[in-house]
């Protein structure tokens, strides 16, 4: 008997071993098919839940899937009206938290499968509790130039049509955040963004209808948008006065003292008999300049002294002429180069805009994928059955604008609900007499402890199980309480020095019993024993309680012992 | 009587010019006036809640004088000026200013392609802070 305590503990800790045993398997894995979850939704460890990447009733495949997991908000609830309505065949509402418990993304890559999504739900569910699934499909939009330049067009619009000659930096930020949001705002089924951690969650706080400003990316953006108005304005305007030199030097190319001027020049340049500074090239210069209203090497560098000069080779009017040239000639020259200079920095504009541009804007607090490239959008491309009568099927119009699947699945119970408990506890029957039934005042310190172990059954009120592979099994405090129901194994009770009998063979306990964890416990209750008469006159026993209070672990040796019979039997 | 030679003006690069809100920029021009004699300098601004501010007063273009003893010869000059602007905010106004003159002889020259000016908000006291004098040597 003295060795039974021993075996006992040794037989639960092998017992509490068996569990941890299977912790090596992998994750459980649902399927998600045709708008169903295959099987059911396992509880207590993290799983995978797998599917198409093709929506119900769609034509492609989403590029992003996203599951949010809801869960039931008052399962007891619910379990009490299903008891109720046992056999009557009503279904029975369950009601969701407003918040989803969990939120999952899978996002396609190159080294994935496209047709296949699986997203690993790291939250494990309880048990017997209904779960509502949200699946959002979406698409992953490449925020590229076309995007870019849809937005940057809009922005320069609105400064355009703002009218004015100055352009504001402020007036652009307006105007960015203004579409950029208005852009966000089409996406209907909230925003993807990284923590600062680098996990994707689901941003459902309430945005604001403008970007940070304040940023480091955003004023670089503003600038350069605002910049690229200006320069647009500035190329208009130079383009605007070179035409007018070149139209000016059109009709000038036709009037008789430039047609005198050029000829009497080539004449000196070609006549040996005069030595002139200038060359022919240089007169062919000018008339290039002249007659195309092309650039052209500076014709004015030796002819301008030569015609100060006053050698007489010219007339009056013809250095007039030819100082006015130039003058044309440097209009000219500063209106092509300021208009390749305007066109060079639109260009380099338009490239540091570009789609860099955007991300810096987007990556700023909406939508960013793993990847500062991406942006995701609804996935709309939901395939539409044609009609007869031409018009789409009734609701199609909200399935395009809404495409998320919503399911709602249980989990369910695959345990024994009953633990076991062997403990030592303390039985208040000598409180404060000394030990041995020796008589004598109240004294706690010679107080007899009447020390016993137990063996129990503990019969929970909520589903509990211990098997969860998670820290905290119990989901309220309540469902730590149990029914304690075993029998003393050891420990001799007796009371003023006569020993208590059994009851039936044994002295039962019964009492509540409180989980700390899963592995120990805090029992109380009362301890029945019969108990002989002290009168040597009278010969009868009397049935007697007496509280106690003690501790006990459990091993949870029916599960352990199911799994152990299962795994034998596959 | 023969039409005047027109004179021609250019504000020389780098662009953008910065311009702080109520202090003095300088902006470098040159000028060819081709006409011996007084030569004016006209500067506009193109913007619309900016203006120049004047020992006179206010003003959306601003006048200037070159002198020309030399008819082949260009001039630089640097022509100082201060601009204001109403709500000036926290971020730069792009604004252009574009240069014209005026010979002696009455000669009108093209207005110069727009030039950029940024205008920003006078920098806080901080940065502009006078620089921290060394201690006096002591005897």
């Amino acid at each position: 008997m003295r060795l039974f305590p021993g075996m006992l503990m040794t037989l639960c800790g092998l017992l509490a071993a068996l569990p941890s045993a299977a912790q090596t398997r992998p994750p459980e894995a649902v399927e998600y098919r045709d708008g169903q979850l295959r099987g059911q939704l396992p509880y207590g460890e993290p799983f995978v839940l797998y599917g198409s990447t093709r929506p119900p009733g769609a034509a492609e495949r989403a590029e992003v899937v996203q599951i949010m997991l809801y869960e039931e908000a008052d399962p007891r609830r619910r379990r009490r009206q299903e008891r109720r309505l046992l056999g009557r065949g009503r279904a029975v509402a369950a009601v969701y938290g407003d918040e989803p418990v969990f939120i999952g993304s899978w996002w396609a890559g190159t080294d994935r499968d496209p047709g296949k999504f699986d997203v690993y739900i790291g939250r494990p569910l309880w048990p017997d509790t209904r779960y509502k699934l949200v699946f959002n499909f979406f698409q992953r939009h490449e925020i590229n130039d076309t995007l870019t330049r849809q937005i940057v067009r809009d922005v320069k619009e609105g400064i355009y049509r703002l009218n004015k000659r100055s352009v504001r930096v402020d007036d652009v930020a307006r105007q960015l955040n203004e579409r950029v949001a208005r852009m966000t705002d089409s996406l209907s089924f909230g925003y993807l963004r990284t923590t600062p951690e680098g996990e994707v969650i689901f941003d459902r706080g309430v945005r604001e209808l403008s970007l940070p400003v304040g940023g480091e990316f955003a004023p670089s953006v503003q600038e350069d948008i605002a910049r690229l108005v200006r320069e647009e304005m500035a190329l208009r305007s130079a383009d605007s006065l070179l035409r007018d030199v070149r139209l000016t030097l059109q009709a000038l190319a036709r009037s008789q003292p430039y047609l005198q001027l050029a000829a009497r020049l080539e004449d000196l340049a070609l006549d040996p008999a005069v030595r002139v500074p200038f060359s022919m090239a240089e007169v062919q210069s000018l008339r290039q300049v002249v007659e195309s209203g092309q650039a052209a090497a500076d014709p004015f560098m030796r002819l301008l002294p030569f015609a100060a000069a006053d050698g007489g080779a010219l007339t009056d009017p013809q250095k007039r002429l030819i100082l006015e040239l130039q003058t044309y000639y440097q209009e000219l020259t500063v209106n092509i180069q300021t208009v390749q200079r305007r066109q060079a920095a639109i260009v380099i504009l338009n490239e540091r805009i570009g789609p860099g541009g955007l991300d810096r804007i987007i990556a700023s607090g909406f939508v960013l994928a793993q990847s500062a490239s991406v942006v995701t959008t609804p996935f709309t491309q939901l395939a539409e059955a044609p009609e007869p009568s031409g018009n789409p099927p009734p609701g199609a119009a909200q399935r395009r604008a809404a495409p998320a699947e919503v399911l709602s699945s249980s989990t369910g119970f695959d345990a024994i609900n009953i633990g076991t408990a062997y403990g030592v506890s303390a039985v208040g029957l000598n409180f404060g007499r000394p030990a041995g039934g020796g008589s004598g005042g109240f004294t706690l310190a010679d107080t007899e402890p009447d020390l016993i172990t137990y063996l129990g059954v503990k019969f929970y009120f909520s589903r509990v199980d211990k098997s969860l592979r998670i820290a905290d099994p119990y989901p309220l405090p309540r469902d730590r309480f149990s029914l304690l129901a075993g029998i003393k194994v050891s420990g001799q009770l007796n009371y003023r020095g006569a020993d208590l009998g059994n009851v039936i063979g044994v002295q039962p306990v019964l009492g509540l019993s409180f989980d700390f964890n899963r592995a120990m416990s805090l029992d109380a209750g009362f301890i029945f024993f019969e108990q002989e008469t002290l009168s040597p006159l009278t010969s009868y026993a009397r049935l007697r309680a007496a509280p106690f209070a003690g501790l006990s672990i459990d091993a949870n040796a029916f599960n352990a012992v199911r799994k152990l019979i299962l795994s034998l039997n596959p | 009587m023969a039409e005047a030679i027109r004179p021609f003006v250019q504000i020389v690069e780098p662009e953008p010019l910065v311009a702080h809100e109520a202090q003095t920029a300088g902006l470098d021009v040159l000028v060819f006036p081709k006409a011996l004699g007084v030569c004016k300098l006209r500067i506009t601004l193109l913007a619309d809640e900016c203006v120049f501010q004047e020992p006179g007063g206010l003003t959306q273009a601003l006048e200037r004088e070159v002198f020309c003893s030399d008819l082949f010869k260009g001039i630089l000059t640097e022509v100082r000026m201060t601009l204001v602007c109403s709500t000036p905010g926290s971020q730069p106004i792009l604004i252009r200013v574009y240069a014209e003159a005026q010979n002696s002889e009455g000669g009108v020259s093209a207005r110069t392609p727009d030039f950029n000016v940024d205008f920003r908000p006078a920098p806080r006291i901080e940065d502009s802070a006078a620089p921290v004098l060394p201690d006096p040597p002591t005897v």
